[in-house]
């Protein structure tokens, strides 16, 4: 097969161009929708990706290589667990395993390039640390500061109280 | 100590316990009878037409009374039914992963074993008792002990396998979620329970702001929610899809209000005026229930259950003291199952629906509605929302109340919210011709 033996270039933010073979890259609707407007040219293609640093790109690369592999579980909604390895298998767990930064800037890349798989992995991510958190422990995790006045935060508490009677 | 003395002393209990049986003997007998026979007719009273009708289709609970009779001639244990039952509560929570539900399976094949060693014993004095009484007593005779069995089962049945995780300590790392594009954002709140998304809006004004503000992405945050938790109900359901177009309304107002209250009336809203013969629908803890090819068996009349029927009927269901057996059977007929119970929320169908992309088959997740279940009932919701909701309840009640005693046509009425007009509504059947009129 042709497709198979075929790469595109993908150009990060950097300028660093990394080749991929096809089949990885067209997980990307991005991409797909890119090659698919110029479908015409011959031999290696260059894709700019400008708001995706070099960093990111690799592990965004590394994810599509290993969803063709072994593609990720659908992961259920809403979440049951707060460990992503309890929701996902192991390498996509360890996969977002990392600093907050760059899980911030891989839901980035991912909703930039539109791959749906990467995008739920890091959202659901997100979302597990938010799971069953109170809004202090959120503040802490995401490093918000709280700006309510007291009395505002007494009443949006009130609001936001789950029913507890029997 | 004296050997005597002690001797003397126990045979004289004895003699007085004798002499006591000996004066009491027939009473005590009597009240044995009576209560046994007392045990005995409440269950009857509602199984009973199930039993006589043989080949009816309607038969299930004979047919179920059948199978648990096979099962306990192989010697399955009750426990392995109930873990059984336990499995498709977590099969249904996880999907149908085959990995998880291996490891499920070993796992529960494991504590299953330790148990069903304890448990042989007075497990096998039960089945040949239940053997004996069935030979001599017939059919009819082998409902007790199956009862009896059914109930030690679920005495320790956990109708709440899945506890929530509780808090983790946690890192510290700059940026927020607050300040992503919006459809990450709701995609993010898309995989959480909405009592994490309510809790979010503690966080800070942005938050607030977020989760109950009046912008764009706050009304895509709920829809996403609401349509995950119901929107087959709507969607992809034909009963769904009357009630909505009787709102007539083309621009929801989705938002945290609308989920919780959505959440809260619909099971009064979605099955208002399904009380006919046609298309009977009645609700149950959450659950809904088609009766439609049920209801002419009814032990306690036909017509008890069509005027009980299209609204939430739970607190006559449980006023009635419905039996365990009647209670599964009740099962056969759920075609939504509240899932609020396995710590997810919403309800889910029992049934596939072509239509509209994936909608799980859960056909072996209808519960068995729990006579305990009536105490462990919380209201999934937000106490303020819930508590607003009760009071406008109960004055819109007290409100048709009044003008329904003076309209001389209602045979029986009922009011319920539309949650997607955002009003109370009446609704009744005629005394005349049994239509239902809506006000």
């Amino acid at each position: 097969m042709d497709v198979e033996e075929s790469t595109i270039n993908l150009v990060s933010a950097e300028g660093d161009s990394s080749p991929v073979p096809l089949s990885v890259a067209k997980m990307s609707e991005l991409v797909r929708s890119m090659m698919d407007e110029e479908a015409e040219d011959d031999d290696v293609k260059e894709i700019p990706l400008p708001n995706v640093k070099s960093q990111v790109l690799h592990k965004v690369i590394e994810f599509c290589e290993h969803h063709l592999k072994e593609p990720m579980t659908e992961i259920e909604k809403p979440l049951k667990s707060n460990s992503m390895s309890d929701v996902v298998q192991k390498f996509y767990a360890d996969f977002v395993d990392i600093e907050q930064v760059l899980l911030f800037e891989l839901i980035l890349a991912a909703n930039y390039m539109d791959i749906k798989p990467l995008l739920d992995l890091t959202c659901a991510t997100v979302a597990s640390m938010i799971k069953g958190k109170t809004p202090e422990d959120i503040r802490t995790t995401f490093n918000i500061t709280n700006d309510f006045s007291p009395e505002e935060e007494a009443q949006v508490r009130e609001e936001n109280k789950w029913c507890e009677e029997a | 100590m004296d050997p005597q003395l002690h001797y003397d002393f126990g045979l004289e209990i004895s003699q007085a316990v004798c002499s006591y049986a000996q004066l009491y003997i027939w009473p005590l007998v009597l009240m044995g009878i009576l209560s046994v026979v007392t045990v005995y007719r409440r269950e009857m009273s509602c199984n009973r037409v199930y039993y006589l009708q043989d080949g009816d289709p309607n038969n299930n609970c004979s047919r179920e009374g059948d199978n648990h009779q096979s099962a306990a001639d192989n010697g399955t244990s009750t426990i392995s039914r109930r873990a059984a039952s336990r499995l498709s509560w977590l099969q249904f929570d996880r999907g149908a992963d085959p990995e998880v539900e291996q490891a499920l399976l070993a796992g529960r094949a494991a504590a299953q074993a330790k148990r069903s060693a304890r448990a042989t014993n007075s497990e096998r004095t039960a089945l040949k008792w239940s053997r004996k009484v069935n030979m001599v007593a017939g059919r009819l005779a082998a409902t007790l002990p199956q009862t009896i069995r059914t109930r030690l089962a679920e005495s320790s049945f956990n109708f709440f396998p899945i506890h929530k995780g509780r808090r983790r300590v946690t890192n510290t790392t700059p940026l927020h979620p607050e300040n992503f594009p919006s459809d990450v954002q709701v995609n993010i709140f898309s995989f959480l329970h909405p009592q994490d998304v309510a809790r979010f809006a503690c966080v800070s004004r942005a938050s607030k702001e977020l989760i109950d503000g009046q912008g764009p992405t706050t009304k895509a945050l709920w829809k996403t929610l609401w349509q995950r938790d119901y929107g087959w109900l709507i969607q992809s359901w034909d009963v769904g899809r009357i009630t909505f177009q009787r709102s007539n309304v083309t621009d929801p107002p989705f938002g945290k209000d609308f989920y919780f209250r959505f959440g809260l009336c619909h099971l009064d809203y979605l099955l208002a005026g399904f009380n006919s013969p046609e298309r009977c629908l009645i609700g149950l803890h959450g659950c809904i229930f088609d009766i439609t090819d049920f209801f002419t068996s009814h032990p306690g009349s036909p017509d008890t259950l069509l005027v009980h029927a299209g609204r939430d009927a739970s607190k006559m269901f449980d006023d009635m003291d419905h039996s365990r057996s009647a209670r599964r059977l009740a099962r056969e007929f759920c075609i939504s199952v509240d899932v609020s119970a396995t710590g997810s929320f919403g309800s889910k169908p029992t049934i596939a629906f072509p239509a509209d992309g994936p909608i799980p088959v859960l056909v072996e997740a209808s519960p068995v509605i729990s006579k305990k279940q009536r105490r462990m009932q919380r209201k999934e919701c937000l106490q303020h929302i819930y508590t607003v909701f009760a009071t406008e309840a109960t004055q819109e009640r007290k409100k048709h109340a009044l003008q329904m005693k003076a309209n001389p046509n209602v045979l029986d009425w009922n009011v319920f919210y539309d949650p997607f007009q955002g009003a109370w509504k009446a609704w009744y059947t005629n005394k005349r011709d049994f239509e239902t009129v809506f006000v």
